[in-house]
């Protein structure tokens, strides 16, 4: 059985039909396996019955359907990505135990990780599109840290919360995963293209859709099974209460996997999703250990930001000292402090430069711990 | 024999001296006005007989002709009725005093009473840099005149009332209108919370530097931008008689006083051109000369046409505005401070935590449509945000104590600057920054990471060091100080967001 052909079979027979596992199943049941389904009905060798309709019959007879297969696969070649399916070594276990997994996986970057991990040691982190500065910090931070323990961070790339949980992996160099629901090969939303690029390079950016396949609408709470299904818990971290990042627990849950909710401001609409979720038992986490001792790993207590903290002093430090409890802008600092103005505006000026703060693009600051 | 009389028009917002130069000869009866005047000046004639003939001297026999000299500049107006009427008495031998040391303004209705006139504050102005010691003026015109130094005013509410004026020597007039200096401007100590852009808004008004506010609508962009008048020092007499003119020659003199407040004109994305640069069929000054030695407000800059905010470059450069018709031009003043305020994005609430409902792209896109040329001269940048119930009480200030730093910090520039042709340090030119702008080591460090970590761009670079100047003649540091600097680099916002927002 040549790989290639194997591989060719395999995008052929997940594009026959919506029910692509159904499909499958049947085809293995009758001939087999997968490449000797394709050989035969090449040769027009199919009949109905044993699972097989009259419809699923046309399909199967189509030569549209082969050469559509053909192309797909050439596409992938030109585009860099990599195919794999759910008889290949480095199919990732832990997503072959979900209720439908993609028959076939298309994919950029290193998926020899999965293979490290076998105990599935992956979380996902998600949240909505539209977050605040709070939100993205706590992307940001918790990805990093729980990267740094060799715990791969699984996302969908999507703007806000996901992007974010990506940059923190890959800020701690930690291994990341985005899942697209749109082919691997296309950019959405078009402002990840570096982030994209950096993820290809350094972890990796997969789908179950054809190369070139858009973001269609549709796609995304299917492509959400994955983020649940190839991660042992997903981390929510800010979310409205009808949104993505709301269907991705449900699968989480549905799949028997661990959620863990970070609290939000009550006020916020942006925050109603998980703060219900809290109220309904969720596990409520506030700090990224809290996840950690889940996944058997104990962290010495040291507070990192001992060593910043012991570094600065008088304005400064009182000013660092607002960041980290939660003041973002200026405005904040003022109002906790009582510093005048125009030395909180210097000191935040030395504290970005002397690499303690991140400031945003809208201007908001936290501390780069 | 040529009676001679003195008399004013407009060039701009300037005064221009007239020789109204009279002759009576024999011939047919005819009355002809010449001189490049427009048609109110060649209408005059009618008003001139009319009025003489109504207040009971009869109309001379002969061919009249009046030259108003100097004879190649256009004459516009009606300014020159009642100094024609005298000079045509004055040779019929009605008048035999000497008129010499009078300068005559005002227009002549046709049943003989003097009409005011608008412009009278610069023509007297003229007059009495010409050394003209005594003006007959309109009534209505009398306080505004009365504002020039030296000249002594005589109003006159008829062309007998004129004349009577000359024969009889009468005593100047005296201005006993009581000035009561008492306009309440809007108080700083009304803004609550925004203690970064009223911060901004000092530093500003100290060192006329232009200022952009950023932020959504209702956060109090507006607000800062009308109190900042209210803290700028008051005009010198030589900056106030720069700017009163234009507004007498507009009519916008409501009391007549000298305006001593720099003044404030807000301007809208729907101003034509010509409505804020000048110009029109007869140039008129636009906002811009309205707000010599003030302040001009652009509120919702990146919704302005960028054709009409073109022409602010060349007045923004050189502080006058050359306007040019049929070969002549006129110049206005329009030296003034710029206040802007934009949005942030389409809808507005891009600082305001997740709410902003534009794509990144769009978000950049807005802010991209600010002229660059005018940014460019922008030295401050500030974000806005909205204020929350619970703001800061304490770092609150009244505009008078504002104003007095201001002041303060004002006094050391004029000091500073006391041999160069600007007062401020907004417009320190390059020479100026490298002179007076030198930094400790340690500044220069910080400038240059801040510079690697895209917090500033190269552009800014110099409009950092002018700013932080002003930082320190505000806390009376005669050196630029590391924290002046640090605190200057914070109001670069637009650099750091252009150069990151993909």
């Amino acid at each position: 059985m040549n790989r290639e052909e194997e591989l060719i079979a395999w995008i052929w027979a997940s594009n026959l039909g919506r029910n692509t596992n159904k499909n499958v199943n049947v085809l293995k049941n009758i001939y087999g396996d997968i490449v000797t389904a394709w050989k035969n009905c090449e040769k027009g060798r199919a009949f109905t019955g044993m699972g097989i309709d009259k419809l699923m019959l046309e399909k199967l007879l189509n030569k549209e359907n082969f050469k559509n297969a053909l192309k797909i696969f050439t596409e992938c070649k030109k585009k860099h990505l990599q195919v794999i399916s759910l008889d290949s070594e480095e199919y990732p276990n832990s997503l072959r135990k979900i209720y439908s997994p993609p028959s076939v996986l298309y994919y950029k970057g290193n998926i020899l990780e999965f293979s490290r991990h076998i105990n599935g040691n992956y979380l996902s982190v998600v949240g909505s599109r539209r977050c605040s500065s709070y939100g993205r910090m706590i992307a940001f931070d918790f990805s990093k840290n729980i990267s740094r323990f060799n715990i791969g961070i699984v996302s969908g790339m999507a703007r806000g919360i996901d992007s974010e949980a990506h940059r923190g992996a890959l800020w701690g160099n930690g291994y990341t995963v985005a899942v697209l629901g749109c082919g691997a090969d296309v950019i959405y939303p078009k402002e990840n293209k570096k982030l994209y690029e950096d993820i290809s390079e350094r972890g990796c950016v997969l789908s179950e859709y054809p190369p070139g396949t858009p973001p269609y609408k549709n796609n995304f709470p299917a492509r959400n099974r994955i983020v649940s299904g190839l991660s042992s818990g997903t981390l929510i971290v800010e979310a409205a209460e009808k949104s993505g990042a709301m269907i991705t627990v449900d699968m989480a849950l549905e799949q028997g996997k661990n959620v863990y909710v970070i609290p939000g401001n009550i006020n916020s609409i942006n925050s109603r999703g998980c703060n219900e979720l809290i109220k309904n038992g969720a596990i409520c986490v506030t700090d990224y250990k809290d996840i950690l001792s889940d996944y058997f790993i104990e962290v010495p207590v040291k507070e990192k930001e001992d060593g910043i903290l012991n570094s600065l002093k008088g304005i400064e430090l009182e000013v660092y000292k607002a960041i980290i409890n939660g003041a973002f802008v200026p405005e904040d600092i003022v109002k906790m402090t009582q510093i005048h103005i125009s030395e909180v505006l210097s000191s935040l000026t030395m504290l970005e430069i002397k690499g303690i703060l991140l400031k945003s693009l809208e201007g908001t600051y936290k501390p780069l711990t | 024999m040529i009676v001679h009389v003195n008399t004013f028009g407009l060039f701009g917002v300037s005064g221009l001296y007239v020789d109204a130069e009279v002759n009576i000869s024999k011939g047919i009866s005819g009355f002809e006005i010449i001189g490049m005047g427009n048609i109110a000046v060649k209408e005059a004639s009618g008003r001139i007989k009319a009025a003489m003939e109504n207040i009971g001297y009869k109309f001379p026999v002969g061919k009249i002709t009046v030259n108003l000299a100097p004879a190649s500049i256009r004459k516009e107006g009606s300014s020159f009725d009642l100094a024609i009427a005298i000079g045509i008495l004055k040779s019929t031998g009605i008048i035999n005093r000497i008129i010499s040391k009078y300068a005559f303004i005002g227009e002549l209705s046709m049943d003989g009473y003097v009409r005011p006139i608008r412009g009278v504050l610069p023509m007297v102005h003229s007059a009495m840099k010409m050394g003209i010691e005594k003006c007959i003026v309109p009534i209505e015109n009398a306080q505004e005149a009365a504002l020039v130094d030296k000249c002594k005013i005589y109003p006159a509410s008829s062309l007998l009332d004129a004349i009577n004026i000359i024969n009889d020597e009468r005593e100047e007039w005296k201005n006993d209108a009581i000035d009561d200096e008492n306009v309440v401007f809007p108080d700083f100590y009304d803004v609550r919370g925004q203690t970064q852009a009223v911060r901004a808004a000092e530093i500003a008004a100290a060192g006329g530097h232009n200022i952009l506010f950023i932020g959504a609508p209702g956060c109090g962009k507006t607000m800062i931008a009308n109190r900042i008048q209210g803290i700028m020092p008051e005009l010198t007499q030589d900056e106030a008689m720069e700017v009163t003119p234009v507004y007498s020659v507009m009519g916008l003199m409501n009391e007549c006083k000298l305006i001593k407040r720099p003044p404030f004109r807000s301007v809208y994305p729907d101003v034509t051109k010509a409505g804020l640069i000048g110009g029109g069929g007869k140039p008129v000054p636009g906002e811009i000369s309205l707000a010599h030695n003030g302040i001009l407000f652009l509120d919702e800059l990146a919704e302005f046409d960028r054709n009409v905010i073109q022409g602010l470059r060349q007045p923004m450069e050189s502080g006058k505005i050359r306007i040019s018709r049929c070969g002549d031009f006129v110049e206005f003043p329009s030296e003034f401070m710029l206040v802007c305020a934009s949005n942030p994005c389409r809808c507005g609430k891009l600082f305001e935590d997740g709410r902003c409902t534009c794509t990144p792209l769009q978000a950049k896109s807005y802010l991209s449509r600010i002229s660059k040329p005018i940014l460019d001269r922008i030295d401050l940048h500030v974000s806005v945000r909205r204020v929350s119930d619970n703001y800061n009480e304490d770092q609150r200030y009244t505009t008078t104590e504002i104003r007095k730093r201001v002041i303060q910090a004002r006094k050391i520039q004029n000091k500073r600057y006391s041999d160069k042709p600007f007062k401020t340090n907004g417009r320190m030119d390059s020479n100026s920054i490298a002179r007076y702008c030198i930094l400790e080591s340690e500044s220069e460090r910080i400038l240059k990471k801040a510079i690697e970590l895209s917090q500033i761009s190269m552009r800014g670079y110099e409009k950092i060091l002018k700013t932080a100047r002003t930082i320190a003649d505000l806390e009376l540091s005669e050196q630029i100080k590391t924290e002046h600097i640090a605190e200057s680099i914070q109001y670069r916002f637009l650099d750091n967001y252009m150069e990151r927002a993909i």
